[in-house]
């Protein structure tokens, strides 16, 4: 793949993405040998203030919260991810039948994907986490049930405009059966758009995931995770290091993947920001 | 013993539904047939429906009347079935070599699909595309590349590389040097000659420019507003037109002989599809149109196996389709 | 009477490899009234040598020569005294008329804006002159054309608007850049037919630009044949067509579909046009010429005059002998 080249402006903001993501992932990996202590041992005095024992301080049960935060990424990280790759496959799935068979199918798929859309994210997600019971599994179901429409759209629109391009009708003049078309022939060239859509997405993925853990649709104590560790530190407004450095965490994740999303829709070809657009 | 035409188009027309629901008939009505190892020419000016009948020819667009064969085989348009496999040694060449190959596959891959849908084993296939890659002038290594990295006119041989990796009977070429620059037009034009004349195919060859058709074709049907006006041997349509379009096409080519004569235009535009001038659609801009040729649509007359359809030429009507009539 | 002389013009633009010779010491002139034709394929430098007369070259090519239009010396002119000359005494149509006239402005909103900022006309003269303009193109019913937009007209009619656009303010020098090739054949017989129409009423000079040999044998009085940049042949059209000394003017005028071939296949000159480049030291054309000697690429050739003024520049003349005999008769 041919890369376009990058303007200048972008390319420190992807490397710092891509830095820190690197950072977190290999935090999470190797999170037992970094963490200073163990995230549930109750070890400390409660709700220090952070010193040179516990850089992040402690919580209200005593617990380390720079090691919390450091175990948190090994929740939210993967599940953001494995949340938007679902989205991605229900929306891609979704988008690309309606686009390209048309038709009464189409028209059922988009008023459905309306219909959804219609409804503000967090509103949705919450209802149906709370719906299934608060449980992290189920929240990650809630923000896929949110975040599959707008893939659809973006498929439905890029299979569209190329269902009937030269390419295609010559491949089916050689006998390409219709799964093969969307396959082979279509799908290479609508996963750039739709990675850079992931990429953007993940943050907001990500920032729902812990949104509806703060709103305490999501994990449970003792887990530690990111949202639901901002929710126990606006209880208790004063002790600041409980609120601010996992919000910090969401913070750097989330900027980091709209940095990378930002470089991949610069480096993929200008039809990408402009298919975004609609 | 009469050789059957390879394709054979049975009274074919072909409307387009517009944005705003009215219907236009881009072809009305034409006969044609292509014979195994000839270039038949199909020429005419924009708006004709030249580009239209090759799709519609080859399945891309449906008929709204009569029918297409191949091989006596119902030609059916693309749906959401495969296409069937009678039909596979019926192929299309287009006309831009920057849409006709996928952007983002390898040419290796994309050259054998065909042999891989007919069940062929991937090694064969790649096998035959080599052979087919180097039999149009590239070399093997065009196999792992991808098309962007290649010239108008190379990518215009790799789409007929494709195309011929199903042993074609028939090729329409749609207008398929036409975006090519004037050296890459010589070489794929030559091409092609080439290769029907090695594989014995039919080739239904569309174009605007007359005199490619004139030195490649050895017959040539010319068309205006979506019917066929004249067709016959290509020597004979030059040298002795029939219809009075014709004459005024041969008449508006420039000839290149330093003698500066002004190539004489034809007066008028192309009326519109939509509402076709009554009678014999050519009227308006006929300079010999008489008062019938309003009223009356002439039918094609075929005298010694060449016919136009002009009221004027009507002396001998044709009482069966394809019978010389002396 | 001479409109146009154009002596020794070299433009050098910048590439990423340094400085590339688009224009090599080029000079022709044009009469009033005439029409001169500039062939070549793509890369031979004639849309370039278009825009030097207009002054549109990018800010850092580098120019030097001379082009002197009504006597005064258009490559000292600074931007200013350039407008009152673009547009006005030299005007240019473009080969794709469809994206030469603004989509979504009326035609009349085109022509008089045009009108009234170089002639200073008030709007309604403006108004009466463009459907006068309409109507010395043919164009029918120029009322209402003036009040419909570039897409209610076909690819015929637009290149007529966009000639009576190009005529508005009455200019000397007409440039017309390949102005027929994107249209039908009987489409473009009307425009040529027009061009020496308005040629002969309005003493109008034009400098077609075009790779179709067939059109410039028509149209043109004078023809002059380029190649990567440099004259390869130039003289009266009808001697240079006839009798064409250059190689590459006879393989232009070969590789034309053969209306008496006894067989298929067109002729083509091998290879491709070269892109734009350092010149070569001898001629540029050596590479894909079947008559090339060593002497052709080894040193600086001299061009070769003859008696009527047909020129060529080669260093073999391979069709000297038999152009001879024809010429003398």
């Amino acid at each position: 793949m041919r890369a376009n080249s990058n303007s200048p402006l972008r390319q420190p903001l992807a490397l710092f993405g891509i830095a820190i993501l690197s950072i977190w992932i290999l935090l999470a990996i190797f999170a037992p040998l970094l963490s200073p202590a163990d995230p549930i041992a109750q070890n400390y005095g409660q709700l220090l203030a952070p010193n040179s024992h516990n850089w992040f301080g402690t919580d209200s049960v005593g617990r380390d919260v720079l090691s919390r935060v450091i175990y948190g990424a090994r929740i939210t990280l993967p599940l953001s991810m494995m949340l938007v790759v679902l989205a991605m496959l229900v929306g891609t799935a979704i988008g690309a039948i309606a686009g390209y068979f048309g038709g009464w199918i189409d028209a059922a798929l988009m008023r459905f994907t309306d219909v959804v859309l219609a409804f503000p994210g967090i509103i949705l997600a919450m209802a149906v986490a709370a719906a299934l019971g608060a449980e992290l599994r189920n929240a990650v179901f809630a923000v896929v049930l949110v975040a599959w429409p707008t893939y659809a759209r973006l498929v439905r629109g890029l299979i569209i405009s190329q269902k009937n391009a030269d390419y295609v009708t010559s491949s089916r003049l050689l006998g390409a059966s219709t799964s093969r078309t969307l396959m082979v022939d279509l799908r290479p060239n609508i996963s750039g758009p739709v990675f850079v859509l992931a990429a953007l997405e993940a943050g907001n993925g990500m920032l729902l995931l812990s949104g509806l853990s703060f709103l305490g649709l999501g994990a449970r104590p003792p887990s530690a995770e990111w949202g639901a560790m901002v929710s126990a530190g606006a209880n208790n407004f004063d002790k600041w290091w409980l609120a601010v450095f996992p919000g910090l965490a969401i913070l750097t994740a989330v900027l980091a993947f709209n940095f990378l999303g930002d470089a991949l829709r610069d480096i993929l070809d200008p039809r990408t920001a402009k298919a975004l657009r609609e | 013993m009469e050789i059957a035409p390879i394709l054979e188009l049975k009274e074919v027309s072909v409307t387009y539904k517009r944005p705003d629901r009215s219907r236009v008939i881009a072809v009305a009505g034409v006969d044609l047939q292509l014979y195994p190892g000839e270039i038949l020419g199909l020429v005419g000016e924009s708006g004709c429906g030249k580009s239209t009948l090759g799709k519609a020819a080859v399945g891309i667009l449906p008929t709204s009347e009569g029918e297409v064969r191949f091989n006596g085989n119902v030609v059916t348009p693309l749906s959401r079935s495969a296409r069937s496999r009678d039909l596979l040694r019926l192929q299309l060449i287009f006309q831009d070599p920057y849409s006709s190959l996928n952007p983002r596959r390898k040419i290796g891959d994309q050259l054998v699909d065909g042999l891989i849908n007919s069940g062929t084993s991937l090694d064969e296939a790649r096998e035959t595309s080599a052979k087919l890659l180097e039999r149009v002038g590239l070399s093997r290594s065009t196999l792992t590349k991808y098309t962007h990295q290649f010239s108008g006119g190379q990518r215009q041989r790799i789409a007929i590389a494709r195309a011929l990796t199903l042993q074609p009977q028939v090729i329409i070429a749609d207008e398929p040097i036409s975006a090519l620059d004037a050296s890459a037009q010589a070489q794929v034009a030559n091409l092609l000659v080439e290769l029907v004349q090695e594989f014995g195919m039919g080739m239904v060859f569309i174009s605007h420019d007359l005199s490619v058709v004139r030195q490649i074709s050895d017959r040539t049907a010319v068309m205006y507003l979506g019917k066929i006006v004249e067709i016959a041997k290509t020597d004979q349509i030059w040298q002795d037109p029939k219809h009075p379009y014709t004459k005024a096409l041969i008449q508006a080519i420039p000839k290149p002989d330093g003698k500066g004569s002004m190539p004489r235009e034809l007066l008028g535009d192309v009326p519109n599809p939509q509402t076709p001038p009554s009678g014999c659609r050519f009227h308006p801009r006929c300079p010999v149109a008489i008062k019938e040729c309003s009223q009356i649509e002439p039918v094609m007359t075929i005298t010694d196996n060449r016919a136009s359809s002009c009221l004027l030429n009507n002396e001998v009507p044709n009482d069966e389709r394809g019978k010389v009539v002396s | 009477m001479t409109l146009l002389e154009v002596q020794d013009l070299t433009v050098r633009l910048q590439t990423k490899n340094g400085f590339a010779t688009a224009i090599d010491r080029l000079s022709f002139s044009v009469n009033e009234g005439e029409i001169l034709g500039i062939a070549g394929e793509s890369g031979s430098g004639k849309t370039m040598t278009a825009l030097t007369l207009l002054g549109l070259l990018p800010p850092h090519a580098k120019v030097s020569g001379s082009i002197k239009f009504n006597g005064q010396e258009l490559l000292a002119l600074n931007s200013q005294e350039w407008q009152k000359i673009r547009g006005s005494k030299i005007a240019m149509i473009f080969q794709d008329p469809m994206t030469s006239l603004h989509p979504m402005l009326s035609i009349k909103v085109q022509m008089t804006e045009h009108m009234t900022t170089h002639l200073g006309i008030t709007y309604k003269e403006a108004l009466l002159a463009a459907e006068e303009l309409l109507g010395d193109v043919r164009i029918p019913d120029p009322k209402k054309a003036l009040n419909s937009y570039a897409g209610q007209f076909s690819g015929g009619m637009r290149q007529r608007i966009c000639i009576a656009m190009a005529l508005a303010c009455n200019p000397q020098l007409l440039l017309a850049d390949e102005p027929s090739t994107a249209l039908d054949v009987t489409v473009q017989a009307g425009i040529l037919t027009l061009l020496d129409r308005l040629r002969e009423e309005r003493k109008l000079s034009i400098i077609f630009i075009t790779h179709d040999l067939g059109v410039l044998s028509s149209i043109t009085k004078k023809l002059l044949v380029l190649y990567a940049g440099r004259e390869t042949e130039s003289g009266m059209t009808s001697t240079t067509l006839q009798s064409p000394r250059h190689p590459y003017t006879k393989g232009l005028l070969d590789s034309l579909p053969q209306p008496d071939a006894s067989e298929r296949l067109l002729k083509s000159i091998p290879g491709f046009p070269p892109e734009l480049g350092k010149q070569p030291i001898g001629c540029a054309f050596a590479e894909r010429c079947t008559y090339a000697q060593t002497a052709c690429s080894d040193h600086e050739l001299i061009p070769t005059v003859l008696a009527d003024g047909h020129k060529f520049i080669c260093a073999v003349d391979p069709f000297g002998a038999i152009s001879q005999e024809g010429e003398g008769s």
